[in-house]
C-alpha cells in the first residue's frame, strides 16, 4: 500500500445529482452525492439495492442510459495527464468523453457472460480494443492478447483466445472482463457487484486478482457491492450510501472498529456471519421512493434515534476523525449509545 | 466437414416434415366432393371413357393405395400428368418456377434491401422522424390486403401515369422472350447482350415486385427494430462502449451482428408468406408463373397440379428454412453442429 | 441501474391476481395512444357491424340499372358497381360478413388449438411429440397456398373460408397454449387442485385452462388480423364467399373484373375498409400484448 502515502486525488465526486425523468416522476436517484478517491486506492462503496451505487458508476464513465441524467454537481476527474484542476466529467463535451472511456476510466460489470459479445472470440474481443484504443497492428494485438490474459491468470491464453463467451465459466469471463479493462491501463476502474453469480471460492480469486490490478498499474478502484465482508476484504476505505446520499465515509479499520451513522449500524447488524445462527437483525422499513423523498435526513424514516430536527433539516456531511465523516444529526448520541452497547 | 454432417442431420430430421405435407396435399385432393374426372371428360364423355380416365389415374384403387403409388411416382419424378395442359405436373412446374423465382427473388432482395437499414436506423434513431416513417410502413404493409395494393399500384402507375406496363405478364405481346439460360427474362436478355428486351422485363417486373416488396418489407423492417433495440440495450454493447469503441463499431459489428440472427428466421417465414402472395399477385400481374398455374389448376380441379404446386411449395419453403438454419448455425457459435 | 432498481425484481416473480393486472392495464392503455387508436377502430367496427341496416343508405342486394358503375356522387358516396348496387352500403354490410367470418375463424382455431395443445401439454410423452410434430408439418405450408388447398377441397363458401383461415392458426394456438400450461402444470393451482382429489379432467378444464388465458386472448386480437386478410384473399380468388356477397374481398374481385375500366371505387373503399380494419386489430393487438407482457413495460 504505497501507493497510500501519495494521497493524491483521482477522483472528486460533489454533490452529484442523477434524476431519471420517468412517467410516474422524477426519480432523484443521486442526490447530492459526494466521492473522494485516491490514486491506488480501493474504495468500497456500499449500500442496499436501490441506494444509487450503480447509477454512481455510470454517471462517472458517463453511460447513464435513458431517461436518466445528470443534473448538477462535479465530478472532477485527474487522470493521468497529471493535470492539477483535472477535468469535470459531468461537461466534458461526448467527444472526450469517449476518448476518456476506456483508456482512462474503465468500468466491469455484473453477470459478465452477458457483457461479452456471444457472437465474437474473446480474443478477438480484446484484440477489438487493443486495436482501436491502443492503434496496434493484428500481430502487436495478437502478443499483447495473450500478456493480457496471462495477467488476469488465465491458464493456456493461445487457446482461449479462441473460446467464445458460452464456453467460459462467470470466473473465466470476469477475469476476461478485467483483462480488457485493464488493456488499455486505465487509471480508475469501476467495478461494479463484479462478482454477483460467481461461487465464492471464484468470488475470491476475482477479488484477489483487482487487488493484485490495483497494485501492478496502481490505478484507483471503485468497487461497489452491497456485500460487506467482500469490503471488508479488499477495500481500503468504504463508502455507505443512502438513498442517493453519502451516509458515512471511513478508512475500513474504522469502518467496521467505530462505525457511526444509523444506517451504517444498520447493515453491520444485519450482514450475515459464519458460524453465526439465530434470525439475523434486519433495518426494518423499505428503501424510499425516490420520486417523493422523505424530507431531511432520507434514512429518518428508518432510524430509530431520528427526532424532529432530522425530518425537517437535511444533515451536513462533519469530518469526526481521521478521514471519517458521517451525515448525521446525532452523530455524539449515536456514539455514546454504541460505545455503551459494547 | 462438420458443416455438411449438420445439413444431412437436419435434412432427415425434415423427411418426416416432407413426407407429412405430401400426405396433406395429397389427402385435400381426395376429399373434393365430387369426381374430378367427370368434371375433366366433360358431361358428354361416355362411361366407359370416365372408367378407362379413372383407372388411368389411379383413382378407382383404393386411397391408401393411391398414397402409395402416388409417393412411389413422386420418389421416380414423377408428378402425374396435368389434366388441363395435358403435360408432366413436373415439367409445367419446371416451366413456370424461372417466372416466379425472379419475381420473388427481386421482391425479397429488395425488401431486405430497404427494410433492414430502416430497422436498423429506427432503432438507433428511436423517435426521430425516420423512426415514425418506418412505423408506418411496418403497419401499413401488414394492414393492407396485398392484392388491393397491387391494384391500387396498377392504376396509378399504369391506369393514370401511364409509365409502366399493365397486367400484360412478363413482356409486351409483341416480344419474344430472351434466349433461355436461366429463364429469368432480365438475367438471359443481359447475357445475350439485348438492351431493350432488358428493359422491357425490367419495366414489366417493376410493380409486381414493388408489390410483394413492400408487404415483405413491413414485418423485416418491424423485426430489425425490435432486436436491434434489445442487441443495443444489451450488456456487451455497454461494454464496448464503456471501453470506448467508436460508435460506429459498436452499433454495426456487435449490436447489428447479433440482432440480424432471428431476423434471418423472419425472412424465411416471410418468403414462405411471398409465396402465397404470388398467386394473387400473378393473378393481377397475368404473371405466367406457379402462382398463376396454381390458380389455374384450382379452378379446373386439376388435382395433380394442384398436388405438384403444393408440394413444390413446401419443399420449397422447407429448404428456405434449412438455409437459414445453416447461415445461423455459421453466425452464431452457441448453435451446436 | 435505471429507476426501477428500487424495486427489487421479485415483484414479478409473483403474478398480481387478475384485477390488479387488468387495472395496470387500463392505466398502460392510456399511456398507450396507438393502442388506443386500434380499440377506436375496432369498437367503431363492431357497431358498423351490428347496426349495418340502419346506417346504410341503400339495400346493397338492390340492383338499380339506372345508375350502373357510377363514380362516387352526392347520392352514392362510394359509387356504384357494374350492377347499380350501392357501393357505401355493400362495404358497410361488409363488415358484417368480414367480422363474422374473422370472430368465427379465430373462435374455431382457438378452441381446436387450445385443446390441442393443453392436451397435449397435460398428457406428455409420446402424445405430446407426435402432437406437436403434426404442428411442425401444418406449419411447413406456406399459408396462403395451405387455405388454397383447404378451400379447393371443400368447395366454396362462407364456411369454407372459416374453416381455410382457422386450420393454419391451429399451431400457433396449440404451441402457445402448451408454452404456457407447461410451467403452469407445475405450479400450485395443479397440485392444490389434484391433491384435494379433482379428477385430471376437471383439473386440466377447470383451473389451468382458465390460468392460460390472457395470453391467448391477446393473441386471438392479432389473429383477427390475419383471418381478415385471409378470408379476403380466398374470396378474391374465387374460392370464398360467392362473388355478388357483400364481402369486402368480393368487392374487390368485381372491382377487378371492371379495372381497365378504370372504375377505381369499386376496389378502393373495401380496400381500404379492410386495411383499416386490419390496422385497428393490430395496432390493439400490439398494445395489448406490450401491457400484458412485464418485459416490455
Amino acid at each position: 500500500m504505497a501507493e497510500k502515502m501519495t494521497a493524491a486525488p483521482l477522483l472528486r465526486v460533489e454533490n452529484l445529482q442523477t434524476s431519471f425523468f420517468t412517467r410516474r416522476g422524477v426519480a432523484k436517484v443521486l442526490d447530492g452525492f459526494d466521492l473522494e478517491l485516491r490514486r491506488g486506492e480501493i474504495l468500497g462503496l456500499v449500500g442496499e439495492s436501490g441506494s444509487g451505487k450503480s447509477v454512481t458508476g455510470y454517471s462517472i464513465i458517463g453511460l447513464l442510459k435513458h431517461p436518466g441524467k445528470i443534473v448538477g454537481g462535479e465530478i472532477r476527474f485527474y487522470g493521468s495527464k497529471g493535470d492539477q484542476q483535472g477535468i469535470d466529467l459531468v461537461t466534458l463535451p461526448a467527444k472526450q468523453m469517449a476518448e476518456v472511456r476506456g483508456k482512462e476510466i474503465a468500468m466491469i460489470f455484473q453477470n459478465p457472460r452477458s457483457c461479452l459479445d456471444p457472437l465474437m472470440s474473446v480474443g478477438d474481443q480484446i484484440m477489438e480494443v487493443l486495436k482501436y484504443r491502443r492503434g496496434m497492428s493484428k500481430s502487436e494485438a495478437r502478443a499483447e492478447c495473450i500478456r493480457l490474459l496471462k495477467t488476469v491468470h488465465i491458464p493456456e491464453p493461445e487457446r482461449r483466445m479462441n473460446a467464445y463467451p458460452h464456453q467460459l465459466s462467470g470466473g473465466m469471463a470476469q477475469r476476461v472482463m478485467i483483462a480488457m479493462a485493464i488493456s488499455c491501463a486505465p487509471t480508475l476502474l469501476i467495478a461494479d457487484e463484479p462478482t454477483t453469480g460467481l461461487d465464492v471460492t471464484t468470488e475470491h480469486q476475482i477479488l484477489e486478482l483487482l487487488r493484485e490490478m490495483r497494485d501492478v498499474t496502481g490505478a484507483g478502484i471503485i468497487l461497489i457491492t452491497h456485500d460487506l465482508n467482500m469490503a471488508a476484504e479488499v477495500c481500503d476505505r468504504i463508502t455507505v450510501m443512502y438513498a442517493g446520499n453519502t451516509a458515512e465515509t471511513a478508512p475500513v479499520e474504522t469502518f467496521f472498529s467505530a462505525p457511526r451513522h444509523p444506517y451504517t449500524l444498520g447493515l453491520l447488524a444485519s450482514r450475515p456471519r459464519l458460524g453465526e445462527e439465530g434470525d439475523i437483525p434486519t433495518i426494518p422499513g423499505n428503501v424510499p421512493d425516490l420520486i417523493q423523498r422523505p424530507t431531511g435526513c432520507p434514512f429518518h424514516p428508518r432510524c430509530r434515534w431520528a427526532t424532529e430536527i432530522c425530518a425537517a433539516q437535511e444533515p451536513e456531511p462533519r469530518v469526526i476523525g481521521e478521514g471519517h465523516v458521517v451525515a448525521c444529526h446525532h452523530t455524539e448520541v449515536v456514539a455514546r449509545d454504541v460505545i455503551a452497547a459494547d | 466437414m462438420r458443416m455438411l454432417r449438420y445439413i444431412l442431420r437436419r435434412l432427415l430430421f425434415l423427411v418426416p416434415v416432407v413426407l407429412g405435407s405430401i400426405f396433406i396435399a395429397f389427402l385435400l385432393t381426395r376429399v373434393v366432393p365430387g369426381n374430378p374426372i367427370e368434371r375433366v371428360a366433360g358431361p358428354y364423355a361416355s362411361e366407359e371413357r370416365v372408367l378407362e380416365m379413372k383407372a388411368e389415374a389411379n383413382l378407382d384403387k383404393p386411397i391408401p393405395q393411391q398414397f402409395l403409388i402416388y409417393v412411389n411416382d413422386l420418389l421416380h419424378g414423377d408428378m402425374g400428368m396435368s389434366y388441363t395442359t395435358a403435360q408432366p405436373v413436373g415439367k409445367d412446374l419446371k416451366e413456370r418456377f424461372p417466372a416466379s423465382f425472379e419475381l420473388v427473388m427481386f421482391a425479397i432482395g429488395l425488401a431486405i434491401v430497404l427494410a433492414i437499414p430502416l430497422g436498423v436506423v429506427s432503432a438507433v434513431k428511436r423517435g426521430s422522424w425516420i423512426d415514425h416513417v418506418a412505423r408506418v410502413i411496418a403497419v401499413a404493409g401488414v394492414s393492407a390486403p396485398i392484392f388491393w395494393i397491387a391494384m391500387v399500384l396498377l392504376s396509378i402507375f399504369y391506369g393514370k401515369l401511364g409509365w409502366l406496363p399493365g397486367s400484360q405478364g412478363r413482356l409486351p405481346i409483341i416480344m419474344s422472350p430472351p434466349p433461355h439460360v436461366t429463364g429469368m427474362y432480365t438475367i438471359d436478355a443481359l447475357l445475350a447482350g439485348d438492351p431493350v428486351t432488358f428493359k422491357e422485363a425490367l419495366r414489366a417486373l417493376i410493380l409486381p415486385v414493388l408489390t410483394l416488396a413492400l408487404v415483405s418489407m413491413a414485418p423485416i423492417a418491424r423485426m430489425t427494430r425490435a432486436t436491434m433495440i434489445d442487441a443495443l440495450d444489451s450488456d456487451y454493447v455497454r461494454t464496448a462502449t464503456s471501453l470506448g469503441i467508436p460508435r460506429r463499431t459498436v452499433v454495426m459489428k456487435h449490436a447489428f451482428k447479433n440482432a440480424i440472427i432471428p431476423v434471418l428466421t423472419l425472412i424465411a417465414g416471410v418468403i414462405g408468406y411471398a409465396i402465397g402472395g404470388e398467386v394473387l399477385i400473378e393473378l393481377i400481374f397475368s404473371w405466367p408463373g406457379l402462382g398463376l398455374y396454381s390458380y389455374n389448376a384450382i379452378m379446373s380441379a386439376d388435382f395433380p397440379a394442384v398436388q405438384g404446386f403444393i408440394i413444390l411449395a413446401t419443399c420449397l419453403y422447407i429448404l428456405i428454412y434449412l438455409i437459414v438454419d445453416v447461415i445461423t448455425a455459421l453466425l452464431d457459435p452457441r448453435v451446436e453442429y | 441501474m435505471s429507476a426501477t432498481a428500487a424495486q427489487p425484481e421479485a415483484t414479478y416473480a409473483l403474478r398480481p391476481p387478475f384485477s390488479e393486472r387488468w387495472r395496470q392495464g387500463m392505466r398502460a392503455l392510456r399511456a398507450n395512444p396507438t393502442a388506443v387508436v386500434g380499440l377506436v377502430i375496432v369498437v367503431a367496427l363492431v357497431l358498423i357491424a351490428i347496426f349495418a341496416p340502419v346506417i346504410a343508405p341503400y339495400d346493397p342486394q338492390k340492383l338499380d340499372m339506372e345508375v350502373v358503375s357510377q363514380p362516387p356522387s352526392s347520392a352514392h358516396w362510394f359509387g356504384t358497381d357494374q350492377f347499380g348496387r350501392d357501393v357505401l352500403s355493400l362495404v358497410i354490410w361488409g363488415a358484417r360478413l368480414d367480422l363474422f367470418i374473422a370472430l368465427s375463424a379465430v373462435i374455431l382455431s382457438m378452441v381446436v388449438g387450445t385443446v390441442i395443445g393443453a392436451v397435449s401439454a397435460y398428457a406428455g410423452g409420446m402424445t405430446d411429440e407426435i402432437t406437436m410434430r403434426t404442428m411442425d408439418i401444418l406449419q411447413a405450408f406456406p399459408r396462403f397456398i395451405f387455405a388454397m388447398g383447404i378451400a379447393f377441397a371443400i368447395g366454396p363458401g362462407i364456411g369454407t373460408v372459416v374453416i381455410a383461415t382457422s386450420v393454419l392458426n391451429i399451431p400457433g394456438y396449440a404451441r402457445l397454449m402448451r408454452s404456457v400450461m407447461l410451467p403452469a402444470r407445475k405450479s400450485q393451482y395443479a397440485a392444490a387442485a389434484t391433491s384435494v382429489g379433482g379428477s385430471h379432467t376437471n383439473v386440466l378444464f377447470r383451473h389451468l385452462v382458465p390460468n392460460c388465458l390472457v395470453p391467448i386472448f391477446v393473441n386471438s386480437t392479432l389473429q383477427f388480423g390475419w383471418a381478415i386478410l385471409e378470408a379476403a384473399g380466398l374470396s378474391f380468388i374465387g374460392l370464398g364467399v360467392e362473388s355478388s356477397a357483400a364481402e369486402w374481398g368480393a368487392l374487390i374481385q368485381l372491382g377487378f373484373q371492371d379495372f381497365n375500366a378504370g372504375h377505381w371505387w369499386i376496389y378502393t373503399f373495401p380496400g381500404l375498409a379492410i386495411a383499416v380494419a386490419v390496422l385497428g386489430f393490430n395496432l390493439l393487438g400490439d398494445g395489448l400484448q406490450d401491457m400484458l407482457d412485464p418485459r416490455r413495460q
